[in-house]
């Protein structure tokens, strides 16, 4: 037995048309998500229309492996990101918030000067972009292993492994610089 | 290495920001301009890859090959090297 969202993903498969509803459901969360990695609100548009053109022209291919719909987009987007800043050679935007560092500067026994500040940006240009994409999603947007899991495709647990390994190695960076 | 920029609490996006820039009308016609390019490209085949251009390539190929080949053969068939006896080459060089 299909779900709402499945059935609309199926109808989309069989007529562009009625891709509409999954449109209006996901422009924001992916606008969002675009906005935080990108420098303007005009550059997070273009991107964003390019990942729904390219979930448009790929969507006959999508295949329900139990992830939610949202998340091939988000990995549209992450991927268009990506093709943007290698094209581009510009630098990655990562948009912190003031509890997302307190949060993190916790997890990394660290206190909030501003010298930390700029070691963590050192750091994080050191790491790949998996691993930046772990912290924003973790601290940065606030998401839960689960939803994290869902973006990049992993497991929740793998989620978390992954980030508390992550969270250790910059551990040691910041203890030996 | 990616260097990157820290953008400091930035400000959260308006519904209206999010509404300005949504357009489904305008990802429907890129995707019929995007569609029918793909399918022109798909439809034209390039002359290298025409069946019949293949097919008479591979057959002219195949024909110098075998006039080569026979041509080989016609030529030197029955010419078998003679070669002088030894005792007459002695005799020579006495």
């Amino acid at each position: 037995m299909l779900s709402d969202e499945e059935t609309e993903i199926v109808l989309a498969q069989q007529d562009p048309a009625q891709f509409r509803p999954l449109y209006n459901r996901y422009y924001q969360p992916i606008f969002i998500f675009i906005l935080k990695r990108v420098e303007s609100e005009a550059l997070a548009a273009d991107i964003c229309s390019e990942v729904f053109l390219k979930a448009l022209t790929n969507l006959p291919k999508y295949e329900m492996r139990g992830f939610p719909f949202s998340s091939w987009l988000y990995r549209i987007a992450s991927n268009e990101i990506n093709t943007f800043y290698r094209k581009q050679k510009k630098n990655r935007v990562v948009s912190i918030t003031d509890a997302g560092i307190h949060s993190l500067f916790e997890e990394l026994d660290e206190g909030e000067a501003q010298e930390n500040l700029l070691m963590l940006k050192r750091i994080m240009g050191e790491l790949d972009e998996t691993s930046i994409q772990l912290i924003e999603l973790r601290f940065f947007e606030k998401r839960s292993f689960k939803e994290m899991g869902e973006i990049l495709e992993i497991t929740e647990n793998n989620a978390k492994i992954r980030t508390y390994r992550l969270l250790a190695k910059m551990r040691k960076k910041f203890n030996k610089k | 290495m990616t260097p990157i920029d820290f953008k400091i609490n930035p400000e959260p996006v308006s519904e209206d920001a999010v509404e300005r820039h949504r357009d489904f009308d305008a990802l429907m016609r890129s995707y019929q301009i995007k569609n029918k390019n793909l399918d022109r490209r798909s439809r034209k085949t390039p002359l290298h890859r025409k069946k019949w251009v293949v097919i008479g390539l591979a057959a002219l190929m195949g024909f110098i090959l075998f006039t080569i080949i026979s041509g080989y053969f016609v030529t030197f068939w029955g010419n078998s090297k003679v070669e002088t006896p030894i005792e007459y080459r002695l005799e020579e060089i006495d």
